[in-house]
């Protein structure tokens, strides 16, 4: 009977640690070509020869087919500046200056990875069509009420993710995305 | 001071570790065969090879290319270049593209873009390379600008993506990528 509980202890534990540490390397913190930026999360992906099969593992998870970092930073928040979890309830400012990139645009996810459904019919903004400062900044509003200047509806929709997508970001940012600086996140209410 | 070890416990530690290392990797390399290799063979609609899809932003859940940019439209063809190769006459509108390779689990095997190409309108003839040596181009009908790419994946997708600047542009940039065709060699 001793022996019965060790060995189920044993494969309790073995695969509980298992399955643990892959969700962290995954999809957590831990995974290795993974780099953060404030609230922004991104993962380095290369050509097929030298794929790390964890980033690869990743991807599948998250169900994407993503392009090379040399042509797309595909940058996530699901968390605010300040580290607290994104809410399609609150009222959020996004500041950024101007980022040296070819293109870029902003998308608002549910938790499902969906776009949030409202009646403005509007997902996301991007270089070309954001409202912009003199210097060449930007504020985005998330909000489920209407705000004014660039406001993206998040529909009380529940937990949110916020995707920044870079197109052929210049090397200057390219080669420093974990330290160049990126959109800041602020909450500003909730309801 | 003597310290007794119970080699029991020890033994047991070091199982649990090695058992802990076995789930850690099966789970991690086999992740891609379980979920992607899945989400291709069950992408299209038709089932058919070389058949040209294009698909919405708004209709992306827990499928192959979840989390899809609406300021960009999507077209696919599923390929196997186990018998012949791939031949793709590829359009696109005259603003940022890209067109990926990707294979069965997910690797992106070949990539190009507007900035590389230079041109909106191409061919390109996808060859069978997984073994290590080209697959025969014999009998296959390739003009002099064909681009010709060896690809590492025997099969997979093809993704076409493009830029769509203005909502009010989303037609037609559906209906130029629409233009592209895929078919055996």
């Amino acid at each position: 009977m001793r022996r019965l509980v060790t060995i189920l202890m044993f494969l309790v534990a073995g695969i509980g640690l298992g399955f643990l540490t892959a969700s962290a390397a995954v999809d957590g913190d831990l995974g290795p070509s993974r780099i953060t930026n404030g609230p922004w999360r991104t993962w380095l992906v290369s050509g097929a020869t030298r794929v790390n099969p964890y980033v690869r593992a990743h991807f599948a998870l998250t169900g994407e087919l993503p392009l090379r970092s040399s042509e797309v930073f595909i940058l996530n928040a699901n968390v605010d500046s300040e580290g607290d979890t994104l809410s399609g309830e609150c009222t959020y400012r996004i500041d950024s200056p101007q980022i040296a990139t070819r293109w870029w645009s902003l998308t608002v996810y549910d938790a499902n990875g969906q776009l949030i459904e409202t009646p403005a019919r509007r997902y996301s903004f991007n270089s070309r069509n954001v409202m912009r400062g003199r210097n060449g900044d930007f504020t985005i509003r998330l909000s489920p009420q209407a705000q004014p200047g660039n406001w993206i509806p998040t529909g009380n929709a529940g937990r949110i993710l916020v995707t920044l997508r870079l197109y052929n970001a210049e090397a200057e940012l390219g080669d420093n995305i974990s330290t160049a600086p990126l959109p800041t996140i602020k909450r500003l209410e909730c309801v | 001071m003597r310290v007794n070890i119970d080699f029991h416990w020890v033994y047991w530690g070091i199982a649990t570790v090695l058992l802990a290392a076995v789930v850690h990797l099966a789970i991690v390399l086999f992740l891609p065969t379980m979920k992607t290799a899945r989400h291709i063979a069950s992408f299209d609609v038709t089932g058919e090879i070389a058949r040209l899809e294009q698909i919405s932003a708004r209709e992306s859940g827990d499928t192959l290319l979840s989390r899809r940019s609406p300021d960009i439209a999507y077209a696919f063809c599923r390929f196997d270049l186990s018998e012949r190769p791939l031949k793709i006459s590829a359009r696109f509108p005259k603003t940022f593209w890209t067109i990926g390779v990707f294979s069965d689990i997910g690797d992106n095997v070949y990539s190009l873009n507007d900035r590389q190409a230079g041109v909106n309108e191409l061919e390109i003839l996808l060859l069978d390379g997984s073994s290590g040596t080209d697959q025969s181009t014999e009998g296959v009908n390739a003009g002099a600008d064909t681009i010709v790419v060896s690809s590492l994946a025997q099969s997979g997708v093809v993704v076409f993506r493009a830029l769509v600047e203005n909502p009010s542009e989303q037609e037609a940039v559906e209906q130029t990528l629409a233009a592209s065709v895929c078919e055996m060699g």
